[in-house]
C-alpha cells in the first residue's frame, strides 16, 4: 500500500458510492435483519438478477424503530431513504426505482447534507422528499463516529477510503512521530467512551513511557450493558474506522500486537471484523511495514464467553489469557502492566472510532464540539418507552431533555416521562425534574449516575423504580465473578432485600440495612463492577424514595408492575363478554359465557398480563 | 543489587520507613499492628478477595481518602493509613456478617463477630449444608500453585461459585498432603485420618496410609511419601519413619545426612 | 489420536487458547462433554481443574446438551421494560420445561441472554439465525409450531 494505490482506491470508492447507474443499499445491521431486512434483500436479489441496478448492503442509519430501511441512489440525485418496509411494499416501489423515480410512499428523507456529498457536487434534490436536516431525529445529531454507518458498504475498503479513510494513517506514518500523535490526542480531550471517561491521551502517554519490549493495544467490544448497542452498530457499519484508530494508537504507543475482544452475542460483528482484518492484511494496512514504513502491527480477534464482568479491563485481559474473567486489584494499572504483564492500552470501540476524526477534523474543530470537560460527541442508544428507539450521535453538552424529546420523539401513547437511566447496571436513574442536565461525564456523575457506554433507557410512568433497581441488581448478581466478599455476598443480599420489597414482604430495618450494605459494597469491593453495583439502588432511593416507602409501608406498587402487589380483575362496566381474554389465557384462569361479564380466577391467574394486553375494551384492570 | 528505595508511611499515627511497594499489611505488622485477614497466607501472593483486611488510606496530599485491601496495597511515600477507623470497623462488621450468612458456625468468624459486634443473623442465610466454606480459595491456590497436584478447583461464578473436585479428579490427583486442610481458615474441609486410609469424602479422596516402621502409627499417605521421595534425597529407611521417630533416630546419632 | 485434533490444530497449543478451543468444541458438539473437556486438558497441557473452572465460568459454555433449537430470550433492559420476564415464563410454560432443561422431545431449550442489541424490537428472542421482535405472548405458540413441524 502506498499513496498511489490509496488514491486509486479513493477513485474506485467514489464510483462505488455514487455509481453511474442506480444503486439500492439495504441496511443490514443486526437490528435491521431482525426486523426483516434479510427477506427484503433476498427478494431484491431475485428481482434485480437481470437488472443493471446495483444491490448493496450497508450498516444502520440509527433509526431502528423504522427498520427495515434501504437507500435508493438514483444518479445525479440525493439518495433517498425508505422505511417501514415489507416485501409487499418493496414490490410496489421497485418499478419506480427501476425507472429512476423516488416516490414519496414509505420515504423518510433524502440524504442531502454536505456530510453525504463526498466530492460529488451538484446532486439534485429528490422531488417531494423531506430533507435529512428537516427530520427531528437527525437534524440535531452530529455524526462523527457514525458518519459512514448506513451510508457506505462496510465491506468495501474503497468506499471507506473515498470518505477520507486511511489518509490520516498515511499522513501520520509519513510525517508524524508517535509523540506527536499522543500530543494531538491529548489536546483533543478525548475521554474513554466505554464508561470510564479516562483521558485517552494520558493513557497512551503513560503506556509509551513504560520501558518495555512488548506493548499491547486492545479494543474493548464486549459491550455488556443491556440496552446498549452502539459498538455493535459501529463495527457492523464502519469497521475500518475502528481499525484505523487502533493502528494509529498502536503506532503512538509502540505496539505491534493488537486484540479486539468482541462479545460472543454479536456474531455478525465478529464476522464483519474477520473480513475487514483480512482485507487490511491483503492491502498491507495490517502486518509488516504498513504504508512501507518501519511500523508493523497486526490484530487478533478474541470472542467473549458470555460474561459481563469481562468488560472490566483486567478481567478482559485475563480472558484473553485463557483464564476465568476475574478482575485483579488495580493499584498497578494495566497501562503499566496489563496483558501478559506488558504495558497495555485498552480503549472502547467508540473511543478508537474517534481517533481518525480528531486528525481529519483537526483539534480546533474537534474541541469546538462538546463541553469544557467532555469534548466531542457521544453515541447513545435511546431505548425503552420512547417513540424512536434507535442510535444517535450528539455533541456532548446536549441536554437529556433534548435527546429524549426532540431527537428521539418523546414518550409515546400519551404517557408521561418518569426517568432516564444512563450508565447501564453501573449507572443511575435520573428523574424527569433533572432532564435539563447536559450529557457530560462529570455532570452525570454528580447526579449519582454516570455516562457509561451510552445506553439511555427511557422510562414512562408505568415503570416501577424499585423493580428497576431489583432488575439491575439481579443482572449484577448473575454476572459477578464471585472473587470478593462485598460483591459476591453483598449484592446477593441486597437483591434479597429488594425482592422482599417488590413482594410486599419488607422488614422494618430493610432500608437501614440496604443503605449500610450499599456503602460497604461501594467502598470495599475489589473492582468497578462491584463498586458501582449499588448505584441503581442508591440513585432510585435518592430520587424516588416515596416509591420505596410505598412498597415497604403500604405494600403498594402504584406503577402496577410488582405482581405480588396487585391483582387483575375484570371490570363489570367495560366487559362486553367477547371471550377474547378467555381464549388467550394460557392458564385457563378466565371463565365466562359469550356476552356475559368474564371472571378471572385468582388461584389460577399467574398475572402473565396477556388478558390485559389483548382486551380492546379496557376491561382488564390492575387493582 | 542497588539499595531498595525506602518510603515513609504513617499507620495509626505511627510512622515507619519500609521498602517501596511493601504491602500495608506487612508494614503494619512491623509496627506490631495486626490487621485481620482470611484469604491471606504467607506462602501465596496476596489476592485481596475476602476484603476483611481493608483499611482507610489517605494520599500524601491529604486530598484523597479511600478504602482498600491492605494485603495488596503497596506502600508509597506519604501514605497515611488508619486500620481501625469507624468506617473500617463498619465495613469489617458487614463483611463478617455477610460471611456468617454462609458459614454461621466457623469459629474464626464467630471470634471476629464478637470483636466487631457482628450479628449471625443480619442477612438471609445461604444454605451450604454443613460446609463453612467462605470461598477464600486458599485451598485451591495451595493445591495448584504450591503443591502442584491440581486436585481441586473452583466452578461457576458469583454466588454460585464453589470449590469442587471436578469429575472426581481428586481421587486420582490428591496426594493427601493435607495442605488444603492446613490453610483453610474455617476448617471447611472435612477429612478422616484412619489407620488404613485418609479420606476427604466430599472430593472422593481415599488414600492408603503408610505406617511408621518404628512406632507402627500411620503418619502420611503412601502416595505423598512417594512424591517426596522423588523430590528430596533422603536415605530410604528415613522415609519409612514418622517425623518424630525420624528425629529420635537423628538424636541417637545414626549416620544420616541432613536434607537441606 | 484425539477426536478434537482438527479443532486443537487450529490454535496455538497453550493455555491462552483455552477459551477459543472450548468455543469451537461447544459450536461443533453443542455442549462440552466430560470426554471433550479431558481431551482439551491434555491437548493444551492445562490441568483439568482449570479447564473445568473456565468451562463453568462463562455463559457461552454448556456442560449439558442443549436443545436442537436454542431459544435465546433477551433479558436486556429495554426488553425487560417491555415484558421479557413474562416472555421467558411463557416460553418455559409452553415448552413445559423448568429453567435449564431441554424439552422432552429434545427440540427446545431456553436460555436468557443479556441484550441481543435489538432494543427497538423489544421484547426480542433469537432462535438460530432468526431474531424475533415485538413478540406478543399469545403468538408464541405460532412461532414455536414452525419449528415443531
Amino acid at each position: 500500500m502506498n499513496k498511489e494505490i490509496l488514491d486509486g482506491l479513493k477513485q474506485e470508492g467514489l464510483k462505488a458510492i455514487y455509481p453511474k447507474g442506480t444503486k439500492i443499499s439495504v441496511q443490514m445491521g443486526t437490528c435491521g435483519r431482525a426486523s426483516g431486512a434479510d427477506e427484503i434483500y433476498r427478494m431484491l436479489e431475485k428481482e434485480l438478477k437481470d437488472s443493471s441496478i446495483i444491490l448493496k448492503k450497508t450498516g444502520c442509519l440509527g433509526l431502528c424503530e423504522r427498520e427495515p430501511m434501504l437507500n435508493v441512489f438514483i444518479p445525479g440525485q440525493n439518495p433517498v431513504v425508505y422505511v417501514d418496509l415489507k416485501p409487499k411494499i418493496v414490490a410496489e416501489l421497485l418499478p419506480f426505482w427501476k425507472k429512476g423515480e423516488t416516490p414519496e410512499k414509505n420515504s423518510l428523507m433524502q440524504l442531502n447534507g454536505k456530510e453525504f456529498q463526498t466530492n460529488k457536487k451538484g446532486l439534485k434534490n429528490a422531488p417531494g422528499i423531506k430533507k435529512y436536516n428537516e427530520i427531528p431525529f437527525y437534524k440535531n445529531q452530529q455524526k462523527i463516529v457514525l458518519g459512514n454507518c448506513g451510508f457506505i458498504d462496510p465491506d468495501n475498503i474503497a468506499e471507506y477510503v473515498a470518505r477520507g479513510g486511511f489518509s490520516v494513517l498515511y499522513d501520520i506514518l509519513t510525517n508524524k512521530k508517535p509523540e506527536d500523535v499522543i500530543d494531538t490526542v491529548d489536546s483533543s480531550g478525548l475521554r474513554g467512551r466505554g464508561g470510564g471517561g479516562f483521558p485517552a491521551g494520558k493513557k497512551w502517554r503513560t503506556c509509551r513511557n513504560v520501558p518495555a519490549k512488548t506493548r499491547y493495544v486492545i479494543c474493548n467490544a464486549d459491550e455488556g450493558d443491556p440496552g446498549a448497542y452502539m459498538d455493535r452498530t459501529i463495527i457492523e457499519g464502519d469497521p475500518f474506522r475502528v481499525l484505523e484508530g487502533m493502528i494509529i494508537g498502536a503506532y503512538a504507543v509502540g505496539s505491534s500486537n493488537g486484540y479486539i475482544y468482541v462479545r460472543a452475542e454479536y456474531p455478525q460483528a465478529v464476522e464483519t471484523l474477520k473480513r475487514s482484518i483480512n482485507i487490511l492484511r491483503e492491502n498491507s494496512l495490517l502486518g509488516k511495514h504498513i504504508f512501507g514504513s518501519d511500523f508493523s502491527f497486526d490484530i487478533q480477534i478474541n470472542k467473549g464467553g458470555g460474561a459481563f464482568v469481562c468488560g472490566e479491563s483486567t478481567a478482559l485481559m485475563a480472558s484473553i489469557e485463557g483464564k476465568v474473567g476475574e478482575p485483579r486489584t488495580k493499584h498497578i494499572h494495566t497501562v503499566v502492566s496489563g496483558l501478559h504483564d506488558c504495558p497495555t492500552v485498552l480503549n472502547n470501540v467508540e473511543t478508537w472510532g474517534n481517533v481518525p476524526a480528531i486528525f481529519s477534523m483537526g483539534v480546533n474543530n474537534y474541541t469546538k464540539m462538546g463541553t469544557k470537560g467532555s469534548k466531542g460527541t457521544k453515541v447513545f442508544s435511546v431505548v425503552g418507552n420512547v417513540m424512536n428507539n434507535g442510535l444517535v450521535e450528539v455533541p456532548m453538552g446536549m441536554s437529556l431533555n433534548e435527546i429524549v424529546n426532540d431527537v428521539a420523539g418523546g414518550v409515546p401513547e400519551g404517557k408521561k416521562l418518569k426517568a432516564v437511566q444512563t450508565g447501564g447496571p453501573s449507572g443511575g436513574c435520573i428523574p424527569v425534574a433533572l432532564m435539563d442536565t447536559p450529557v457530560d461525564f462529570d455532570e452525570l456523575t454528580k447526579l449519582g449516575s454516570m455516562m457509561g457506554s451510552g445506553g439511555l433507557i427511557v422510562m414512562d410512568e408505568n415503570s416501577c423504580m424499585v423493580e428497576v433497581a431489583r432488575y439491575f441488581l439481579s443482572f449484577l448478581v448473575e454476572e459477578s465473578c464471585g472473587k470478593c466478599t462485598p460483591c459476591r455476598e453483598g449484592n446477593y443480599q441486597l437483591l434479597k432485600i429488594l425482592e422482599r420489597l417488590t413482594k410486599g414482604e419488607a422488614r422494618s430495618d430493610d432500608m437501614e440495612t440496604l443503605e449500610e450494605l450499599c456503602h460497604t459494597i461501594q467502598n470495599a469491593s475489589l473492582c468497578a463492577l462491584g463498586k458501582s453495583a449499588p448505584s441503581p439502588v442508591l440513585s432510585t432511593i435518592k430520587y424516588f424514595r416515596k416509591e420505596y416507602e410505598e412498597h415497604i409501608h403500604d405494600k403498594k406498587c402504584n406503577a402496577g408492575v410488582c405482581k405480588a402487589l396487585f391483582e387483575y380483575e375484570i371490570s363489570t362496566e367495560n366487559c362486553t363478554g367477547c371471550k377474547l381474554c378467555l381464549k388467550n389465557c394460557p392458564y385457563e384462569a378466565i371463565t365466562g359465557k359469550k356476552d356475559e361479564v368474564h371472571i378471572i380466577h385468582k388461584d389460577k391467574c399467574t398475572k402473565c398480563g396477556i388478558c390485559f394486553d389483548v382486551c380492546t375494551f379496557d376491561a382488564v384492570m390492575k387493582v | 543489587m542497588g539499595k531498595e528505595e525506602l518510603v515513609k508511611v504513617t499507620i495509626d499515627d505511627q510512622a515507619i520507613k519500609v521498602p517501596k511497594g511493601t504491602t500495608l499489611l506487612k508494614a503494619a505488622k512491623k509496627l506490631g499492628i495486626d490487621i485481620p485477614t482470611l484469604c491471606f497466607h504467607e506462602s501465596l501472593p496476596p489476592q485481596g478477595s475476602c476484603r476483611l483486611c481493608v483499611v482507610e488510606i489517605t494520599d500524601k496530599t491529604g486530598k484523597w481518602t479511600w478504602i482498600d485491601a491492605s494485603c495488596v496495597y503497596p506502600a508509597s511515600e506519604g501514605l497515611s493509613v488508619k486500620t481501625n477507623s469507624p468506617s473500617v470497623v463498619k465495613h469489617r462488621k458487614t463483611i463478617i456478617e455477610l460471611l456468617l450468612s454462609k458459614a454461621p458456625n466457623a469459629e474464626i468468624l464467630l471470634n471476629l463477630a464478637e470483636k466487631y459486634g457482628a450479628s449471625k443473623t443480619r442477612y438471609t442465610a445461604i444454605d451450604q449444608g454443613e460446609s463453612n466454606c467462605i470461598l477464600c480459595a486458599l485451598c485451591v491456590r495451595t493445591c495448584n500453585e504450591i503443591i502442584g497436584s491440581h486436585a481441586i478447583g473452583t466452578a461457576e461464578r458469583g454466588v454460585h461459585k464453589k470449590v469442587i473436585s471436578p469429575f472426581n479428579i481428586a481421587g486420582d490427583n490428591c496426594i493427601g498432603c493435607t495442605a488444603c486442610i492446613h490453610v483453610c481458615p474455617t476448617g471447611a474441609i472435612k477429612s478422616k485420618i484412619g489407620k488404613e486410609s485418609f479420606e476427604i469424602e466430599d472430593w472422593g479422596v481415599n488414600l492408603k496410609m503408610a505406617t511408621c516402621s518404628s512406632c507402627k502409627k500411620p503418619f502420611a499417605t503412601a502416595v505423598h511419601l512417594e512424591k517426596l521421595k522423588s523430590q528430596v534425597n533422603l536415605k530410604n529407611q528415613l522415609w519409612e519413619m514418622c517425623p518424630e521417630c525420624r528425629r529420635s533416630a537423628n538424636k541417637v546419632g545414626t549416620s544420616y545426612s541432613p536434607i537441606i | 489420536m484425539s477426536i478434537l485434533k482438527p479443532i486443537l490444530d487450529m490454535h496455538p497449543p497453550t493455555s491462552g487458547s483455552l477459551i477459543a478451543v472450548l468455543q469451537d468444541v461447544q459450536d461443533e458438539y453443542n455442549y462440552l462433554s466430560e470426554v471433550n473437556l479431558k481431551e482439551v486438558a491434555v491437548g493444551l497441557g492445562v490441568p483439568l481443574q482449570q479447564v473445568y473452572s473456565v468451562a463453568t465460568f462463562y455463559n457461552a459454555f454448556s456442560l449439558k446438551p442443549k436443545g436442537i433449537h436454542v431459544i435465546q430470550v433477551c433479558l436486556g433492559t429495554a426488553c425487560h421494560l417491555k415484558g421479557a420476564s413474562q416472555l421467558n415464563e411463557e416460553l418455559h410454560h409452553n415448552i413445559d420445561i423448568k429453567a435449564g432443561e431441554v424439552s422432552e422431545d429434545g427440540l427446545f431449550s431456553v436460555e436468557g441472554v443479556r441484550c441481543l442489541g435489538c432494543c427497538s424490537l423489544a421484547p426480542a428472542m433469537r432462535i438460530g439465525d432468526i431474531t424475533y421482535g415485538h413478540i406478543k405472548l399469545n403468538k408464541i405458540n405460532k412461532i414455536l409450531n414452525k419449528y415443531r413441524s
